[in-house]
C-alpha cells in the first residue's frame, strides 16, 4: 500500500520575472516502510520535493497524498499536527539546541509523543549512552548527528526525512550515520525518505528517484535490500 | 572601503524595526537630556536675573523694641488726643501701671504716631553702615474675603526692594485702585477695569503684577498650600494700605550689598548675615521664615531636580550603550564568516570596524537630531510646568553650546563601540570562518541547567534560554528591580500621605482655627468654640532624670468641645501627655514632670494621655496657666470653632482683626495637602511609567535578539511540530520568574529603605510615620508589572511567527 502519493505536483518560487519553477509535473509513489534516496545534483530541488512530502512547504499545484488525506490541501495548522504525529528529521548540521544538553535534546522530540520508543534502547542503539549529559559543543560532528536521529526516531515517527544526512561528516562517520539509517528502517519499519548528491549512497535504498531540473529524470527499484546490514 | 560601507548599511534596512528600536531609544535619551539641560539652564537664568532685576531680599526681619528705650523726647503729642496723651504720660511714668486693656489701647496710640516703627528705624540705620546692607519698611495685610485670602502690600513700600514686577496695566495711582495676581485673575476671571471688592470697599483693578516675594506661593509655614484661585496678593498705594482693615505683619526688608545669597536661613555660621541676626535688636518671625522660603524655594527645587536629572542621564546614557552593543554584537554573531572573509580578502581590522560603526553612527545621527529638535519642543512643556507654580517671568534661552555637548556624546559612543568591536573581532580571520560559537554555552548555564534538572522539561528549557546570557538577564532584572522601586515608592508614599492627612485630621471637629498675636483676656464665652492657651516651654526633669526637651503645654478647659483631650477636669497638677511624649521617655500614670513655665519650675503629676503622634504636647488646666502667667482671668491665644463669622474677615469687629494673627480654614488646609501630596504621588508615577516603558523597550529589544539567536532553533520546533504559541512560550516567556523575583526584592528593599527614611524623618518631625503594603496593593503593581512585560512578549511574538520553517534547511 502507498503511503506517499504525488500527482503532477509543481513548485514555483516567486512571481513575474523572477518565477523560477522548481519542481515540475512530479508523480511519485512511496510506500510504507520504503527506504527512498533522492538523487540530484545540487539546485534540482531535492530539498524542496522533501520539505512538500514533509509539510513544511505547500506545492503551487498538484495533489500531494498522504495515506488517504490529501495533505497539500491542509491548513498551516494541520500540517503542523501532521509533522508533530508522523514525521521526523535529519539535518545535514544536526541541528541541536546549543543550551540544552543531550539528554534535554531528546527529550524536546519525547514531549511530542504518546508512544516512544522506549528511552534505553535508542540510546543503546545509537551508542550515545555515555553523552547524556554533555553539550552539543563538546561533542563531534559524528556524534551530533547520532544524536540528532536518536531524537527523530524517539518519538516512533512514521516518516523520516534525511536531508543530506552525512553531507557535513567524513566517509567513516558517513557510514556509521547510514547503518544506522538502515538499521531503524528495518527495525520499527519506519518509511526512510533520505536526499543527497552523493550516488554511492543509492545501494541503500528500494527506490531511487532521480532529479534534474526540477523533474524526474528516472525512477529505480534495485534489488531486495542488503539483509546482511539489517 | 566602499563595499564595506555598502555591506554595514544593509543591515540598516534588513533589521528595520531593530534599526528603528535603536533610534527611538537614542532619540529619548537625546531628548530627555536636552529638553532638561535646556530647561533647567533657562529656569536659573530667568530666576537669577529676576532676584537681581526687582532687588529681591536676602532677610525679612523685625526690630525688637524696649519699652525702656522709649522716652519722652520720641513722642509728637501734637497727633495724639488728649486721652491718648494721659495714657502714655501714664505709661512713661511707670511702665507697669496700665491693665492689660490699656496696654492694648496704648499699642494702638503708640502705632498711630510711628513712635516704634521711628524706633526702629534708628536701630537698622545704625547697623546698615557696620553690616552694609539697605533696608524697607515692608508691612502687609491680610484680608479674609468670604473663602479667600487677599494679602495686601502698598507698592510704594517697595521702591528699592522686592520691586513689583508688573505683567500688564499699570501700578494703582489713587487709593481704590489696586493690581492683583494674574493666577488669581485668570481663574477667577477678573479683567483690567473692573472692580473688585476688598474688606467692605470696592476698587478698580489697573494691572496684573508679580510680588517678588511670592516668587514660590505659600502663605506660611503654618499654611503653606497656595491656592491661585483663593489667594491674592495685591498692591496697593500707601493710601488705600493704611486705609485697609486686615491682620498686619510688620517687618524690614533687608537686602546686603555685596553679599552672595544664602538658600539655607542659618544663624549659627559665621557669614555676614548670621553674624547680623544674633544682633539682639534683630527677631526672625514666623513670616520672615516663610518669606525666605518663598524666594528660595525655587533654586532648592531646581537643584534637587538637578541631581533627578543627572542620575536619570545617566541611567538613559547606559541604556542607550547597553543597546547598542546588543545590536552589535548580534550584528557580528550573524556576520562572523563575512567578517572573516573580508578579511581574508586584505581588508584591515581597523577598516572593518569603522564600518561597523557607521550603522550605530547614523542611527545616533538620526535619533540625535531628532532628539535635540524634540528636545527644544520639550523644553516649553517643562518651563510651563515650572511657570504654573512659580510667579517668575520667564523668557526661553537657546543654547548652542549643548550642540558641541551633543558631538562629545556621539564621539564618546562611536570611541566605546569601536573598542568594544575590537575586543569582539580580535579573533584570526580563520577562526572567524570555521566559527562553531554558535554552539558554545557558559559556566553559569551549565551550572544552573544542573541546579534545576529536577524541574519539569519545558520550565527547565526556559532558564536555559534566560541564562543564556547573563548580561541580557541581568538588565531585565534590573530594569524591572528598579520600576519596583518607583511603583512601590510610589504606593508607599500615598499610604503614608493618606494616612498621615487622615491621622491628623480624623479628631478635629473644628472648622476654623484662630490664632492670635497676644494672649486675650476672656471675657464672653461662645458655646460652639474651644479656647486654649498655648505656650512653647521646656521640660526639665521627668521622675529624677533630667531632660531639656521642648515642648507644647496647652491650657484647656473642663469640657472641651471641638479639640478634645480629657473627660475628666484636671487639678492644678494635673498633666495629660500626648502618645509622642509618652512613647519617647516611657511614661506612666503618676509619673512626676518638671516643666519651666516663665523660667519658674511646676511640678506635674501624669493624669492621662491623650493622643498625637507629632511633636510633644502637654495639656494643663487652662485657669491654672494663666495664674502662672500671671492674669487674673482665664486667657487664650487660640480657639477652635465652628462658628461661621471665621469664614470672612468682614464679619470681624476691627478690634478683632488687630488681634488675630492667622485664621486657618481646616477644609482649605486639608484639601491643599491632599492636593499637595497628590502631586508628589503623580510625579513619583509619573517616573516609574517611563521607567515601565524603558522596561517595554528593553525586553522588546532583548526579545528580538533572542529569536535573532535562536531562528535556527525556532525553526526546528516549528518543523518538528511544536506550535507558535507553545515556541513563544519557550523562548520569550523566559523572564517570569526573574521579573516576580526582582518585584518582590524591590518589595523589600523599598520596605526597608522606607522604614529607614521614615524613622530619619519621624526623629527630625517628631511625628510617627508608618508605611505598610496591603497585599492587594502588592498584588496589583505585580500584575502591572507582568501586564508590561506581556505586551512587550506579545509584540516580539510577531517576529517569532515570522521565523520561516525552512530556515532550518539554509546552509551556515
Ligand atoms: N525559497 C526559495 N525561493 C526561491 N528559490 C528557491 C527557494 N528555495 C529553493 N529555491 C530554488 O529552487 C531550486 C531548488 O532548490 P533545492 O530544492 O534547495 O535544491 P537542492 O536541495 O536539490 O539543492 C534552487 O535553484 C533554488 O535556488
Ligand atoms: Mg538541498
Amino acid at each position: 500500500m502507498e503511503q506517499y502519493k504525488m500527482k503532477n505536483v509543481s513548485k514555483v518560487y516567486g512571481q513575474g520575472n523572477t518565477k523560477f519553477v522548481a519542481l515540475n509535473r512530479i508523480n511519485l509513489k512511496i510506500k510504507k516502510g520504503d527506504f527512498v534516496v533522492i538523487l540530484g545534483p545540487s539546485g534540482s530541488g531535492k530539498s524542496t520535493l522533501l520539505n512538500l512530502l514533509s509539510g513544511i512547504d505547500k506545492p503551487t499545484k498538484g495533489e500531494i497524498w498522504f495515506e488517504n488525506k490529501m495533505i497539500s490541501k491542509y491548513n498551516d495548522e494541520k500540517l503542523r499536527k501532521y509533522r508533530k504525529r508522523y514525521i521526523s528529521f535529519i539535518f545535514q548540521n544536526y541541528h541541536l539546541i546549543p543550551c540544552l544538553n543531550v539528554k534535554e535534546n531528546i527529550e524536546l522530540s519525547l514531549k511530542l509523543t504518546n508512544q516512544p520508543i522506549f528511552k534505553k534502547e535508542v540510546f543503546k542503539l545509537l551508542k550515545i549512552e555515555n553523552l547524556k549529559n554533555k553539550y552539543p559543543y563538546q561533542l563531534s560532528g559524528g556524534e551530533m548527528q547520532r544524536v540528532a536521529i536518536a531524537r527523530a526516531i524517539i518519538k516512533n515517527p512514521q516518516v523520516l526525512f534525511c536531508d543530506e544526512p552525512t553531507g557535513a561528516l567524513d566517509e567513516k562517520n558517513g557510514k556509521v550515520v547510514l547503518s544506522l539509517l538502515k538499521k531503524i528502517n528495518y527495525k520499527y519499519k519506519t518509511t526512510i525518505i533520505l536526499v543527497t548528491h552523493n550516488p554511492s549512497i543509492t545501494y541503500l535504498a528500494n527506490q531511487v528517484i532521480y532529479l534534474k531540473n526540477g523533474k524526474i529524470e528516472k525512477i529505480k527499484y534495485p534489488i531486495k535490500p542488503n539483509r546482511r546490514l539489517a | 572601503m566602499f563595499i564595506l560601507l555598502l555591506n554595514s548599511l544593509r543591515s540598516f534596512f534588513k533589521k528595520i524595526l531593530q534599526t528603528i528600536g535603536l533610534i527611538v531609544i537614542i532619540f529619548i535619551a537625546c531628548l530627555v537630556y536636552v529638553a532638561l539641560t535646556l530647561s533647567f539652564n533657562s529656569l536659573e537664568k530667568n530666576y537669577n536675573s529676576y532676584l537681581i532685576n526687582q532687588n529681591v531680599e536676602d532677610l525679612y526681619v523685625d526690630v525688637k523694641v524696649d519699652s525702656n528705650q522709649i522716652s519722652i523726647k520720641d513722642i509728637d503729642f501734637s497727633l495724639v488726643d488728649t486721652a491718648g496723651k494721659d495714657l502714655i504720660i501714664r505709661w512713661l511714668n511707670n511702665k507697669n501701671s496700665l491693665t492689660y486693656n490699656e496696654l492694648e489701647e496704648l499699642e494702638i496710640y503708640l502705632n498711630k504716631i510711628k513712635v516704634i516703627q521711628n524706633k526702629q528705624n534708628t536701630i537698622l540705620k545704625n547697623m546698615a553702615s557696620t553690616y552694609n546692607f539697605i533696608y524697607e519698611y515692608q508691612p502687609s495685610k491680610v484680608v479674609k474675603n468670604s473663602d479667600k485670602d487677599i494679602v495686601c502690600f502698598s507698592y510704594e513700600d517697595s521702591l528699592s526692594i522686592n520691586k513689583p514686577y508688573l505683567l500688564k496695566g499699570h501700578l494703582p495711582k489713587s487709593s481704590n485702585e489696586i493690581t492683583i495676581s494674574s493666577s488669581f485673575a485668570k481663574k477667577n476671571k477678573i479683567k483690567i477695569n473692573d472692580s473688585y471688592r476688598l474688606g467692605d470697599k470696592m476698587y478698580k483693578v489697573v494691572g496684573y503684577a508679580y510680588n517678588p516675594v511670592y516668587i514660590y506661593p505659600m502663605i506660611s509655614f503654618t499654611n503653606p498650600f497656595f491656592d491661585s484661585a483663593k489667594n491674592n496678593v495685591v498692591y496697593l498705594t500707601n493710601e488705600g494700605f493704611f486705609k485697609i482693615d486686615g491682620i498686619t505683619n510688620n517687618g524690614y526688608a533687608i537686602k546686603f550689598k555685596n553679599y552672595k545669597r544664602k538658600y539655607i536661613l542659618n544663624s549659627d555660621s559665621n557669614d555676614l548675615m548670621a553674624s547680623f541676626l544674633k544682633d539682639k535688636n534683630i527677631i526672625l518671625s514666623n513670616e520672615s521664615s516663610a518669606r525666605f522660603e518663598r524666594i528660595v524655594n525655587f533654586k532648592n527645587k531646581i537643584d534637587t531636580d538637578k541631581q533627578i536629572k543627572k542620575y536619570f542621564s545617566y541611567l538613559l546614557l547606559g541604556i542607550t550603550i547597553f543597546i547598542i552593543l546588543i545590536v552589535l554584537k548580534k550584528r557580528i554573531d550573524e556576520e562572523k564568516q563575512t567578517i572573516g572573509l573580508l578579511k581574508i580578502l586584505g581588508f584591515s581590522k581597523f577598516s572593518i570596524i569603522l564600518s561597523y560603526l557607521f550603522y550605530p553612527f547614523i542611527c545616533l545621527l538620526l535619533g540625535g537630531s531628532l532628539g535635540f529638535i524634540f528636545g527644544h519642543m520639550l523644553q516649553f512643556l517643562i518651563i510651563n510646568l515650572y511657570k504654573s507654580n512659580f510667579n517668575i517671568p520667564f523668557n526661553y534661552f537657546y543654547h548652542f553650546s549643548l550642540i558641541k555637548k551633543g558631538v562629545m556624546f556621539l564621539i564618546f559612543i562611536l570611541v566605546f563601540t569601536f573598542l568594544v568591536l575590537f575586543l569582539l573581532l580580535r579573533k584570526k580571520s580563520l577562526v572567524l570562518l570555521k566559527d562553531k560559537g554558535y554552539l558554545k554555552i557558559n559556566i553559569l548555564n551549565r551550572f544552573t541547567n544542573k541546579l534545576f534538572s529536577k524541574l519539569p522539561f519545558y520550565r527547565r528549557f526556559k532558564l536555559s534560554i534566560a541564562f543564556r546570557s547573563v548580561i541580557k538577564l541581568i538588565m531585565v532584572s534590573l530594569i524591572f528591580f528598579l520600576t519596583s522601586l518607583l511603583i512601590i515608592f510610589g504606593m508607599g508614599i500615598s499610604s503614608l500621605f493618606k494616612k498621615t492627612i487622615d491621622s491628623i485630621y480624623k479628631d478635629m471637629t473644628f472648622k476654623y482655627l484662630v490664632i492670635f498675636n497676644y494672649n486675650v483676656e476672656q471675657n464672653d464665652f461662645y458655646k460652639n468654640t474651644d479656647y486654649l492657651l498655648s505656650l512653647e516651654e521646656s521640660i526639665k526633669k521627668i521622675g529624677n532624670k533630667k531632660v531639656k526637651e521642648k515642648v507644647y503645654i496647652v491650657g484647656i478647659d473642663e469640657k472641651q468641645n471641638y479639640f478634645k483631650v480629657t473627660d475628666e477636669k484636671l487639678t492644678e497638677n494635673d498633666i495629660v501627655i500626648n502618645d509622642n511624649l509618652k512613647k519617647r521617655y516611657g511614661l506612666k500614670i503618676g509619673d512626676i514632670v518638671n516643666i519651666s513655665i516663665t523660667n519658674k519650675i511646676y511640678s506635674f503629676k501624669v493624669k492621662g494621655f491623650t493622643k498625637g503622634s507629632d511633636d510633644y504636647y502637654v495639656y494643663v488646666d487652662r485657669y491654672f496657666l494663666s495664674k502662672v502667667l500671671g492674669y487674673k482671668n482665664k486667657v487664650y491665644n487660640e480657639i477652635y470653632s465652628i462658628d461661621k463669622k471665621y469664614q470672612s474677615m468682614n464679619n470681624l469687629s476691627r478690634e478683632e482683626v488687630t488681634k488675630i494673627n492667622t485664621i486657618l480654614n481646616l477644609n482649605d488646609l486639608k484639601q491643599g495637602l491632599q492636593k499637595q501630596m497628590a502631586s508628589y504621588v503623580s510625579i513619583i508615577y509619573f517616573l516609574a511609567f517611563l521607567s515601565l516603558i524603558i522596561a517595554l523597550v528593553i525586553v522588546l529589544t532583548i526579545s528580538f535578539s533572542i529569536v535573532d539567536e535562536n531562528k535556527v532553533s525556532i525553526s526546528l520546533l516549528k518543523v518538528m511540530g511544536y506550535s507558535d504559541k507553545k515556541i513563544s512560550y519557550l523562548f520569550l516567556n523566559v523572564y517570569f520568574p526573574f521579573i516576580v523575583i526582582s518585584y518582590f526584592l524591590g518589595v523589600k528593599v523599598m520596605e526597608v529603605l522606607l522604614k529607614y527614611i521614615l524613622s530619619i524623618l519621624a526623629d527630625d518631625l517628631k511625628m510617627d510615620l508608618v508605611v505598610s503594603f496591603s497585599s492587594f496593593q502588592i498584588f496589583i503593581g505585580l500584575l502591572f508589572l507582568l501586564f508590561i512585560y506581556n505586551i512587550s512578549i506579545w509584540l516580539a511574538k510577531k517576529s517569532l511567527v515570522k521565523v520561516s520553517l525552512t530556515e532550518i534547511l539554509k546552509e551556515r
